[in-house]
């Protein structure tokens, strides 16, 4: 009985265009059960208080927009998984730990603010790109941006395979779009309402003063984010557009063939770096980095320490948010992301 | 004299040497007088805990009559509270030291047991000595029974004679001797996956599962004799996992995730999803234990029972100080069947002693969190030894 039943759970068996075990569908079914109960462990959770009762049925509404947009993500990394590694295994798996990530888990049932949607939007852009589909994945870019701007922080990724003659110049016009309909959105010029966008805003006005880095482990958390606001955030805005120029420069004449693994590389660096510097970043602006580490750790396992490490450095800029403070110092945490990006540019190096 | 040292003797086919015998001496005359040493010691747990039930025990008669006491709140299984109970009726020393003195039994019964498991690795019982002496001389092992009268050392004392017949092939006593340890721990569940993963591999069979009722059944019979209903005492068990106890705080000193990202607030929220969290990370590892292709090996199964281990006491809510005694000792057991990698034990017992220092001396000179990056580390250094033994066979080189 016990090898029959063994024989059972590893056995394919063939649908229309896959084969699968049972034992793949129990994890597909179990990891997503205990993803759907994690999140009622901590939906309750109030990220912000004193609004309206229709300001906080919005938010609500955005706690399941995220949760739904959760589930989306799992599913494009478990495609993107399987398409480049052809290993339906590992797509599973990426499947699983997507739907359980920390990270993400608080992003929908607690923080709910929607940053999923963007931060799908930009992942599609990505898996378009590792499939050739270039304008299609700058379009899909621009989308992520309309909705927050985090979503620039692909793009130097993007102005690298513009140099290389990978990109037409006129795709640039989706980004550019976004961008522009973004500020528009954000400073209500354009009088319609995003939910994401009012969310953020509303959070926004929750702050008490003006920093450099809202518990976001960067540069300003080892060198101060309560002086030189002013100065510094008008010349980080600067510093941070000739870093990613230089970036997509670096990336364009480099002779190195580009292959998929080197192009999630390059975006998981493009994702940590930029807010590395940008001023004003919050404690989630790690969540694109922390969704491309994944997909980098699917790809490459040997790399599988650097989702590791960007989710825990993520997250406990989440605590410091939710618990009022961090346990651990910023200007530590700070430094362990420094060193994960030198280790990134040890690779391209 | 270096002769008479190295000269061999056989006994029931074992060759002993007299420097063996020397050894065995040594550590535990070593071992009782560190013992001694620290029995006057009395820990928050005993004054708030132990003494009362005991107290309640003796009232209600001792014994198994003891058993019939009425508690108003008490998570210990029968097993244990039997020999409470005996205790309190026991005319002899006081209930701290007899308390004491029934867990350093037990530490020697672990010891002997390692002290099979190395021997029969190395082939040597000079060899079987010195993991007999490292063990009894571990700190956490030390001080979980002697200094804080604590019995985790009883149910970790079966799993070990359970690992000594898994590592043997033979699965009917392992199973047995892990159900005696269930019977007295719900802790040893920490360690359950493992075992499924046995299963899927062939080395134990699903009715050997049904050990686990069985000498749970079997160890709720005084208290069954002394009148109490069986659903009191197997609910005992779905008590404890509520953590209804523990919930001032998520981690009780233990160096796990909540140290880096706090113990003191969500107590609610967070307890619930790091059970969820604890329960998805083990399909997904079991997903890949189960779903490869590979040969079992001794060093594996440890690796295993050690990953596993510190998977669940990572991310679970409400660990105390002491809930990686199994890794402690299964680490300690490893460093003979890879001596290369003798980092793993020194670091796993650092971690866990960290917690037991800041318990017992009030004293806390290194941030917990340091020792969780430390305990992270460990858990990620199994899991990628054992990625790359079960990927395609690689080879990882180890003795």
């Amino acid at each position: 009985m016990d090898k029959a039943l063994r024989e059972f759970l590893v056995k394919e068996i063939k649908f229309k265009r896959c084969s699968l075990a049972p034992l793949d569908i129990l994890l597909l079914i179990g990891t997503s059960v205990a993803g759907a109960c994690l999140r009622e462990s901590v939906v309750s959770y109030v990220s912000m208080e004193g609004f309206t009762m229709a300001q906080t049925a919005m938010l609500n509404q955005l706690k399941l927009l995220s949760f739904l947009f959760d589930t989306f993500l799992a599913i494009l990394v478990m495609d993107m998984v399987i398409t480049h590694t052809g290993n339906k295994i590992k797509g599973f798996l990426a499947y699983g730990v997507m739907i359980l990530l920390p990270v993400l888990t608080a992003s929908s049932a607690m923080w709910g603010l929607g940053d999923q949607v963007y931060v799908f939007f930009a992942l599609l852009a990505v898996a378009y790109l590792l499939k050739g589909k270039k304008n299609l994945g700058l379009i899909s870019l621009g989308i992520s941006i309309l909705i927050n701007s985090n979503g620039l922080f692909l793009l130097p990724v993007f102005i690298g395979l513009y140099l290389k003659k990978e990109v037409k110049t006129v795709s640039f016009l989706a980004p550019l779009f976004g961008f522009v309909g973004n500020r528009l959105l954000v400073t209500g010029i354009l009088p319609i309402k995003i939910p994401m966008i009012t969310a953020d805003n509303l959070l926004k006005s929750t702050r008490e003063k003006a920093l450099l880095s809202y518990n976001y482990p960067n540069i300003y958390q080892i060198f101060g984010t309560e002086q030189f606001v002013e100065e510094y955030s008008q010349a980080a805005y600067w510093f941070v557009i000739c870093l990613g120029l230089i970036m997509g420069i670096i990336i364009g004449l480099s002779k190195r063939p580009l292959t998929k693994e080197r192009i999630v590389r390059l975006f998981v660096l493009s994702a940590i770096v930029i807010p590395y510097f940008a001023p004003f970043m919050n404690e989630r602006s790690g969540m694109l980095a922390d969704v491309t580490a994944v997909v980098l750790g699917f790809f490459v396992f040997k790399k599988f320490y650097i989702p590791l490490v960007q989710v825990i450095i993520s997250y406990v800029a989440y605590s410091a948010y939710f618990r009022g403070e961090s346990v651990m110092p910023m200007a530590l945490v700070a430094a362990v992301s420094l060193v994960l990006i030198m280790d990134l540019i040890r690779e391209e190096a | 004299m270096e002769n008479g040292l190295l000269k061999e003797f056989k006994l029931k086919g074992i060759k002993i040497k007299v420097l063996d015998i020397f050894l065995f001496l040594l550590f535990t005359v070593s071992a009782l007088m560190m013992r001694y040493a620290l029995r006057h010691v009395v820990a928050g747990d005993y004054k708030m805990f132990f003494e009362p039930w005991v107290a309640t025990l003796r009232e209600a008669g001792g014994g198994i009559k003891g058993l019939a006491a009425e508690f108003e709140y008490v998570d210990y299984t029968t097993p244990y509270l039997f020999i409470l109970s005996c205790i309190s009726i026991c005319p002899f020393l006081n209930t701290l030291l007899l308390m004491k003195i029934v867990s350093i039994f037990f530490d020697f019964v672990a010891a002997f047991a390692v002290m099979a498991i190395v021997y029969d690795r190395k082939k040597s019982m000079t060899y079987g000595m010195i993991g007999y002496g490292i063990f009894l001389m571990a700190p956490t092992i030390l001080t979980n029974g002697a200094m804080w009268a604590q019995c985790d050392i009883i149910f970790t004392s079966f799993v070990l004679w359970s690992f000594y017949f898994l590592l043997k092939d033979k699965p009917v006593p392992a199973m047995a001797f892990y159900g005696v340890a269930f019977a007295f721990k719900l802790q040893t569940l920490f360690i359950a996956p493992l075992y499924v993963i046995l299963w899927m591999k062939g080395k134990v069979k699903l009715k050997h599962f049904l050990f686990l009722p069985f000498m749970y059944l079997v160890g709720c019979i005084p208290s069954l004799i002394a009148g109490k209903s069986l659903w009191e005492l197997i609910s005992v068990y779905f008590f404890q996992a509520d953590g209804a106890m523990d919930i001032y705080a998520l981690s009780h000193k233990f160096p796990n995730i909540y140290q880096l990202i706090g113990t003191d607030t969500f107590l609610f929220e967070y307890a619930d999803a790091g059970i969820w969290l604890t329960l998805g990370a083990l399909m997904i590892f079991m997903y890949i234990f189960a779903r490869a292709d590979y040969h079992f090996d001794n060093v594996l199964m440890l690796r295993m029972g050690m990953f596993f281990t510190m998977i669940v006491v990572f991310f679970l809510p409400h660990m105390h100080e002491r809930y990686a005694i199994l890794v402690d000792v299964l680490a300690i057991i490893y460093v003979f069947f890879d001596s290369k990698r003798f980092y793993i034990p020194v670091l796993t017992l650092l971690c866990s002693f960290a917690g037991y220092t800041i318990y017992l001396a009030q004293t806390n000179i290194v941030p917990l969190y340091l020792y969780t990056i430390i305990f992270l580390f460990l858990i990620v250094d199994h899991g990628v030894f054992i990625y790359k033994r079960i990927r395609k066979g690689e080879e990882v080189a180890y003795g």
